[in-house]
């Protein structure tokens, strides 16, 4: 059963640049009570803990339209990249209105050139019980 | 692995483990006929990591589904004040519903104008980890066999692997399903993806 919104990108890529526009096409199926659709540029964590979330920017349609062409400047940060404790991505999201049920979702990468930026494990860190015993050298 | 990878990931496993009255010999319809006898005041009770965000999260659900007004504040730790924002929420309660996560963490003076605020509020709904002012509504207390369940649910093709450690896991962090989902999410953090 295909979803009641669909997200078409222009490109087939999912790598972008701070500036860089994102263009497309929504498209839509709203039962009766939905009143709008949104789009939604955010950025979110995950990982190791709370999860963070910002929503950069939205833009609303009268359900009764069908569908839509989006085009959205990409901010200039932050960065997504990815680690073993924290990773950062960005999104569209498209959700009907007033329920909030999300439908679809575009997921891509924001980054200075457009490669992933990963992080690697620091070798010479301090952790653990060294860590504590390093904190409380240092403060004695 | 990476963080993305990982399917004991914060956000997926909250996303994945809704409150399963069940696991607790429980039915919502058993719970809510109960806050309905104590006149929608109540507080859910239980030790760290036993359920309580979680329980208070499904029962923010079923309030939407019942077309309910809800205003939802979480406090922890890092966060211990009611907002000023969520203060004017509370003085405009009448008619909605208030869940408190962690009432715990207010102050004796935050408290008390906290309880002033609700009075007419159509409902109240805390969490705290032992017995306060309001009656209570259950008493969480997951045995280890819920975290099997939870385990199973959020990771079924790792379910084999962790489940020998679990008893272990289980009595170092006292049943604290929470940090046992964390200690997960830390086993296969530095394993190597093929």
């Amino acid at each position: 059963m295909p979803a009641p919104i669909t997200i078409e990108v222009d490109y087939q890529h999912t790598e972008f640049t701070p500036g860089d526009t994102i263009s497309g096409k929504l498209m839509w199926e709203a039962d009766q009570g939905v009143s709008e659709i949104a789009l939604r540029l955010f950025w979110f964590t995950t990982g190791r803990g709370t999860q963070d979330i910002s929503i950069v920017t939205e833009q609303k349609w009268p359900s009764s339209q069908g569908q839509a062409n989006f085009s959205i400047p990409l901010p200039q940060e932050p960065y997504s990249f990815s680690g073993t404790l924290i990773a950062l991505s960005w999104a569209l999201e498209a959700v009907f209105l007033p329920t909030e049920e999300s439908s679809d979702r575009y997921e891509f990468d924001l980054t200075p050139d457009g490669k992933p930026i990963t992080l690697s494990r620091v070798k010479s860190a301090i952790t653990g019980t060294a860590k504590r015993r390093y904190a409380e050298k240092r403060n004695k | 692995m990476n963080a993305r990878e990982n399917p004991f990931a914060t956000d997926r496993t909250q996303r994945i483990l809704t409150f399963r009255p069940e696991w607790a010999n429980t039915s919502m319809s058993e719970l809510t006929a109960q806050w309905e006898k104590l006149n929608r005041r109540a507080e859910i009770l239980g030790r760290h990591g036993s359920g309580k965000s979680t329980l208070l999260t499904s029962w923010e659900q079923w309030l939407a589904e019942n077309n309910q007004p809800v205003i939802h504040i979480f406090l922890n730790r890092e966060h211990r004040n009611i907002s000023d924002s969520q203060w004017q929420q509370l003085t405009e309660s009448q008619g909605k519903i208030i869940l408190l996560d962690g009432e715990e963490q207010l102050s004796w003076r935050q408290r008390r104008k906290f309880y002033q605020l609700s009075t007419n509020a159509h409902g109240l709904l805390i969490t705290r980890h032992k017995s306060g002012s309001l009656p209570t509504l259950c008493n969480l207390d997951p045995n280890i066999q819920i975290l099997h369940h939870c385990i199973k649910e959020v990771s079924p093709e790792n379910y084999q692997e962790l489940a020998p450690h679990l008893p272990e896991w289980w009595k170092k962090y006292q049943g604290n399903i929470r940090e046992i989902l964390l200690k997960c999410y830390d086993f296969y953090k530095n394993r190597k993806v093929i």
